[in-house]
């Protein structure tokens, strides 16, 4: 295990080129190679030193000086000087040299199409095309198709028609549309979806985008593209009590008196669909907020799956001009030692935000600032890092069975570090198993693999950090500001009040941008850490590459399922064990692997169970958060296990989910708190409502099916918590009457601000429109927890529901009689719902009792506002665990039985989101987890060279995020079940959706093939090849 | 220098010729260090990756003539420089070679059709990852091709010689099946076939082709023959960006009921366009009916050389001969 190989140099400077080299002295395809011979390890060491002979031929340039030219450019109109190295893209030219910063940067390889622009009326890749090419052309941006102030109308549609979740693909979407409707001002839908086809949306809002472009050409997008707006169905109603819920509807029609079931624009709607809308990378570039002195920081990342640092040098980089200063990981603070870096939290951590050990391709262990990005590039070239390669372990199983401890002090990643291998991160158990398989009729066995997904938004990350003294702002594409300020302050030993986070656009988090442990990359705080040693402000972005690997992934599991079930369609008892691959580094791994045994066990009725999760360590990309969180994981497994027990019973497998499933009042146990009540749940409806719109009525065993095109329907059927932990909220009002809302949520592309301010407008009984809405500032906001786990709905938006009404009895009571300002910030809440038992994240102990206090920011933002002669209402609420979404989909699927391409022909997602606060944002979370979810199961895989861990997926080419051309026909249901502890009875929704395809589609290709495929996603190659295993293909 | 934090080209310095004569002078200047550089979707790539990191980059889109679509009676002419989306939306292409027009129109997206060209569709360098990453591979110059025993899903299937790249092109099978030429403007002019353009590894493993550095693919003229029908068919995981999993291109003639001529081309299966003489010979001189199809659906399938995770390509290719057959059967 300990089997070191041999010292590697990489010496740029010196010419050699060596990041060809294998990282495994077992390479196979080397053995194959030296055919006939037998070769020991070393012969390998030998082979390897010449194989870096071989490297060095390539030739190295050494003269890297640009040349420069003086360039006009005409843009919208307007002719621009500009002097630029001949190297440069229009991309670059126009975002930092002109500050038009409305056009994005994505992938920067013309795999996205954030970056469109028109060249002469045509619609091109900014990124692919030199700036000196653009010379006497026409270049039209997103900030040129106005006129006179007026929105272009494809630019009102996108307002009118929610064309932007998170907006980062918005103007270049918009610029397509542009492009159309000046060659075809009526176009017909399929020309609309060719127009959009290059730019990607990764929100999968590509609905609305049409309904955009459409609405321009004057076409009424309803009628055009069908099923525009979701059905809601309304089932039962939330007891009310007295105080806070009479505000909870009495009936539907009430609902939308009231202001909810809105469609009224986003809140941002406007600044997204102008390009107005500044995100943490156009930071330092538009001419209203540049930074003097900006410097470009790089990342020196391994290219070794294993490997322990020996030395970094950059004495070489130091003669570049323009070169400004590395830090290594020696510079983070608390090196050393592991633990010893993490005092500050209970919870140990086992990364740093740079490593003396790459534990991964793409692990930070350097950094480089330089004035711009080609001195950057260049001086990263010239860092020479001395590494001592080691054993590449990508085999989470393999690495289980033989305990092995290469990576860390241990195999398995537990809440408190690295543990043995036979030491389960997380188990539940409820009743006995043993007894639970005696009493059953049949047991079914399966095993179940799921891939590494990329959350692959489309804006990569990216940060800009100025110190000022001791201070330090973030301007980050970060989903939650105030986990982030905590954690960066932790990381860099500073004061939490020291550090500010402001991220008022994020262009995709899905998870990957919520920086609330330590053992996130953390890439904020090597930003910190440069702008500190260099005393410039400085910006550091992700390119594809570190957006791919070089970031945390979704965990790829394995699932050792067994079942026992009575004739009857009775479960008796579920054992599951679940390994999943963490990568070099826990991150939210153990948490993943906790909240996906949940996921397993929480849907229905199961009297005895066994879940066993091993969190395992492994030399690939890191595996943490993302939409789910676990469930896509596990609810694959479950929901394609599930149907296979009701096949061995011989029952309809939509009935048999129906007669398990978990009712209201029933218990589950959650990680907080075991025997949870189940609030008002949805369950029943959505299994109606969805099985009626795929047509379940009319589904044939998969025996009666032949020919070689076939169809099948499957169906998915699962719970998902509402979110996690404490909420504050805040709402005030100031002297001349205005009222404002600092809504701590952030804007990762949810429009869940819409959302909150929605619920605080109906609380109030305002118009929205009067409200001044903000939010993403940890300085200026109202602090939330996070905003993931489906929660800022919910969660936040529950406890500003209860500063609402607390501003409101305020005022109510200040009509009465003149009051004194206010002393005492006890927050209002709900007792009997809104004070429960919570996980805390820095202890990893449930705090039973949580005593109904503001965050210390809450109070004294709330303290400043009341000394300026604010009058301020406060609210409280900790996540109600009985507060559980509910969601079916069903798919339709078409099984070329020769080749075994499938093709998805329908996705139906039928949630139970307590109450519909916004009715588009509401319908575009399940299109968008529909679509993010399709592509989980179809083609989205990071694939990793099995023998250098290399990843092989490398672009987004061979990633493939569904385009609007690889759409089923969607149809979303919206359920309403309300619960008392939501805001008027509203529920999560942000993840359930995540779940619709799997094992929906799974069920659908063993409904029309009879073979039951255990492994997603269904690549072509994949099913093809199970099809042959089971004497299937034609 | 494989980078993973890298997206940016290595300064070069852009060279604007007026004339080919001068492009291939300053070629010869700077022999071993520069690149030409059309459309710039796959070159813009490489370069900003750091693949390739040339001192000099000559840009062919200042060389007037080269983007140009002319008809005469016996061929169309189009200059290497013109784009797919003109290529696309040309009613000519359209109506004289279908197969050309289909296969323009589903390389990658929009964006790129609109600056990509024709010239550079056709010399697009091999998209192995293995190749285009950090591997040091046969093709790069190594001694193996990691592919051949790592991630083969999307290789080669026929053809295959101590490398497994496939063809990406879809305009090479579309070309090479309506037996299109290119006219290479060097230190002699050159007429070829686009079916000798291409260069198998079993030959040269470091090339894909045969235009030399120093020379320029000018000119792709396709002759225009009465009663030729043409087809292209596309197999691509998603419908937009993605490089053919498996494409044919083919086209026929028919006279008196039997098939005249034929020729069949295949794309993404092969390091090198690959043209199915197999199939080709269950067609010539026979009527194009279901049986005569379906006999050539299996003949082109019957060289086929499986890697460990590409074997489904084998009965798309079979789908692909037989549609395509099919629809110009019609």
């Amino acid at each position: 295990m300990d089997n070191q190989g041999p010292t590697v140099t990489r010496d740029l400077a010196s010419r050699l080129e060596h990041a060809a080299e294998p990282s495994d002295p077992t390479r196979r395809s080397f053995i194959q190679a030296s055919a006939g011979i037998v070769v020991g390890a070393a012969a390998l060491v030998g082979a390897r030193r010449e194989l870096r002979q071989l490297g060095a031929t390539t030739p190295a340039r050494d003269d890297y000086a640009p040349t420069y030219a003086d360039i006009e450019l005409r843009v919208n109109g307007r002719q621009h000087a500009v002097r630029v190295p001949h190297q440069r893209t229009l991309l670059l030219a126009l975002r930092e040299d002109l500050g038009l910063t409305g056009t994005k940067k994505s992938c920067n390889l013309g795999q996205c199409g954030a970056c469109t622009v028109l060249v002469d009326g045509q619609p091109v890749y900014s990124c692919l095309l030199l700036a000196l090419d653009a010379r006497g052309h026409d270049i039209t941006t997103i900030e040129g198709i106005g006129q006179d102030g007026r929105l272009h109308p494809i630019q009102e549609g996108f307002v009118r028609h929610m064309g932007s979740q998170c907006g980062h693909c918005t103007p270049g979407m918009i610029m397509s549309g542009v492009a159309l409707l000046r060659e075809k001002p009526q176009p017909t839908l399929e020309d609309v979806r060719l127009a959009l086809s290059g730019n990607l949306c990764r929100c999968g809002n590509y609905r609305n985008e049409i309904a955009g472009v459409l609405y321009a050409a004057g076409c009424e997008p309803s009628a055009t593209i069908g099923a525009a707006a979701a059905q809601i169905v309304t089932c039962g109603e939330a007891e009310s009590t007295p105080e806070l819920a009479a505000r909870i509807v009495g009936n539907t029609e009430g609902a939308a008196a009231k202001g909810l079931r809105s469609t009224i624009p986003v809140l941002d709607a406007r600044n997204k669909a102008t390009g107005e809308a500044r995100f943490a990378g156009d930071v330092g570039f538009h001419p209203d907020d540049q930074l003097p002195g900006l410097l470009h920081a790089k990342v020196v990342r391994s290219p070794y799956a294993l490997a322990d640092v020996e030395d970094i040098d950059d004495s070489v980089a130091r003669s570049l001009p323009g070169y400004r200063g590395m830090v290594t990981f020696r510079d983070v603070p608390g090196y050393r030692s592991v633990t010893d870096a993490n005092e500050r939290s209970p919870i140990r951590s086992d990364r740093l935000f740079m490593n003396s050990r790459a534990r991964y391709v793409g692990d930070a262990v350097a950094a480089i600032a330089a004035d711009d990005e080609y001195t950057a590039q260049r001086a990263l070239d010239l860092i020479r890092v001395v590494y001592d390669v080691r054993e590449a372990f990508p085999d989470a199983e393999r690495n289980l069975r033989d305990a092995v401890r290469a990576i860390h002090d241990g195999t398995v990643a537990g809440f408190a570090g690295p543990q043995p291998a036979n030491t389960p991160t997380i188990e539940y158990r409820r009743g006995s198993i043993a007894q639970g398989f005696a009493d059953a009729d049949i047991i079914v066995e399966g095993r179940y693999v799921t891939p590494i997904q990329c959350h692959a938004p489309i804006e990569p990350h990216a940060v800009v950090v100025a110190w000022q003294g001791d201070t330090v702002t973030f301007w980050d594409s970060q989903q939650s500001v105030f986990s982030a300020q905590e954690m960066l302050a932790g990381a860099l030993g500073l004061n939490r009040e020291n550090v500010r986070v402001i991220s008022h656009y994020v262009g995709g988090g899905f998870g990957g941008k919520c920086t609330d442990t330590l053992g996130k990359t953390l890439y904020q705080g090597i930003a910190a850490l440069l702008a500190r040693k260099t005393g410039r402000p400085v910006r550091l972005e992700y390119t594809l590459k570190e957006l791919l690997f070089a970031e945390d992934t979704r965990n790829p599991f394995v699932f050792y399922l067994r079942t026992g079930v009575k004739k009857d369609g009775t479960i008796t008892a579920l054992e599951c064990k679940a390994i999943a691959r963490t990568g070099g580094y826990a991150s939210s791994g153990p948490a993943v692997v906790s909240v996906a045994g949940q996921g397993m066990v929480a849907t229905y009725r199961i009297p005895n169970y066994w879940y066993h999760g091993y969190c395992v360590y492994t030399s690939s990309p890191v595996g943490g958060e993302m939409r789910g969180f676990g469930h896509p994981q596990a609810v694959f497994a479950r929901e394609t296990h599930i149907d296979e027990v009701a096949d061995a019973i011989g029952m309809d497998p939509l009935e048999f989910r129906r007669r398990n499933s978990l009712h209201t009042g029933d218990l589950i146990d959650t990680d907080v708190v075991p025997n949870v009540p189940l609030m008002n749940i949805g369950a029943e409806p959505c299994l109606r409502a969805g099985a009626e719109a795929i047509g379940w009525s009319s589904w044939q065993h998969h025996s009666t099916k032949s020919g070689a095109i076939r169809r099948g329907i499957g169906v998915r059927f699962s719970q998902e918590h509402s979110g996690r932990n404490a909420s504050n909220g805040l709402v005030w009002m100031d002297p001349s009457g205005t009222i404002h809302v600092p809504i701590g949520s952030g804007n990762l592309g949810t429009n869940a601000h819409t959302g909150i301010a929605l619920i605080v407008a109906t609380a109030l009984g305002v118009p929205v429109e009067e409200l001044d809405c903000t939010w993403g500032d940890s300085a200026t906001c109202t602090w939330d927890f996070v905003s993931d786990a489906s929660r800022a709905v919910h969660c936040h938006g529950k406890a500003m529901y209860n500063a609402a009404i607390d501003l409101k009895r305020q005022l109510h009571a200040r009509r009465a009689a003149p009051a004194e300002p206010r002393t005492d910030f006890t927050p209002l809440f709900d007792p009997k719902t809104d004070i429960n038992p919570y996980l805390d994240e820095n202890t990893g102990q449930v705090v039973k009792n949580p005593p109904p206090r503001l965050h210390e920011q809450t109070e004294a933002l709330a303290r400043k506002i009341v000394a300026e002669g604010g009058l301020v209402g406060l609210g409280f609420y900790v996540w109600n665990p009985s507060a559980e979404s509910w969601g079916a989909s069903f798919a339709e699927v078409e099984v070329d039985m020769e080749t075994g391409r499938v093709s998805v022909l329908k996705l139906v997602g039928a949630h139970d989101c307590g109450r519909v606060i916004h009715v588009p944002a509401a319908q575009a979370q399940i299109d968008g987890g529909s679509i993010m979810g399709l592509g989980y199961t179809m083609t989205e895989e990071l694939l990793i060279d099995p023998h250098t861990g290399i990843p092989v997926t490398q672009s987004l080419y061979e990633y493939r995020p569904p385009t609007v051309l690889d759409l089923p026909e969607l149809i979303p249901i919206l359920v309403e079940a309300p619960v008392e502890a939501g805001p008027f009875g509203a529920k999560g929704l942000g993840e359930n959706p995540m779940f619709n395809a799997g094992a929906a589609v799974a069920n659908a290709i063993y409904n029309a093939t009879g073979v039951r495929m255990r492994e997603i996603p269904y690549t072509w190659p994949r099913v093809h090849d199970e099809l042959k295993r089971a004497g299937k293909l034609a | 220098m494989w980078q993973i934090a890298v997206d940016e080209p290595a300064p070069f310095e852009l060279l604007s010729p007026r004339s080919l004569d001068e492009a291939l002078d300053l070629a010869a200047r700077h022999a071993a260090d520069c690149a030409f550089l059309a459309g710039g979707s796959d070159l813009l790539d490489l370069l900003k990756q750091q693949r390739r990191t040339p001192r000099y980059v000559i840009n062919l889109k200042t060389i007037p003539g080269l983007r140009h679509l002319t008809v005469t009676g016996e061929r169309i002419s189009i200059g290497a420089l013109t784009t797919l989306g003109e290529l696309e939306r040309s009613t000519e292409v359209t109506r004289l070679c279908p197969g050309l027009r289909a296969a323009a129109s589903r390389v990658a997206t929009p964006q790129i059709r609109n600056v990509g060209t024709l010239g550079g569709n056709l010399l697009q360098d091999s998209r192995c990852p293995y190749y285009r990453g950090p591997w040091y591979c046969y093709r790069a110059g190594g001694i193996q091709c990691d592919a051949h025993h790592g991630m083969n899903q999307e290789h080669a299937i026929f053809g295959g010689s101590r490398c497994y790249t496939v063809s990406p092109s879809d305009s090479a099978p579309a070309l090479m099946a309506l037996e299109a030429t290119v006219r290479i403007h060097g230190r002699i002019q050159r007429e070829i076939s686009v079916q000798d353009l291409f260069v198998p590894p079993s030959e040269n493993i470091t090339v894909m082709h045969r235009v030399a550095p120093g020379e320029v693919l000018a000119e792709v003229m396709v002759p225009v023959r009465a009663g030729t029908r043409s087809t292209f068919i596309k197999y691509a995981m998603r419908n937009a960006w993605d490089f053919a999993i498996a494409s044919v291109g083919a086209a026929l003639r028919v006279e008196g009921g039997i098939v005249r001529h034929v020729r069949i081309v295949l794309g993404g299966v092969a390091p090198v366009p690959w043209r199915s003489m197999a199939a080709e010979q269950e067609v010539q001189g026979k009527p194009l009916d279901a049986t005569t199809i379906e006999s050539a659906a299996r003949a082109a399938i019957a060289a086929a050389r499986p890697l460990a995770h590409n074997e489904y390509k084998i009965p798309l290719v079979k789908k692909l001969v037989r549609s395509a057959l099919t629809e110009l059967a019609e």
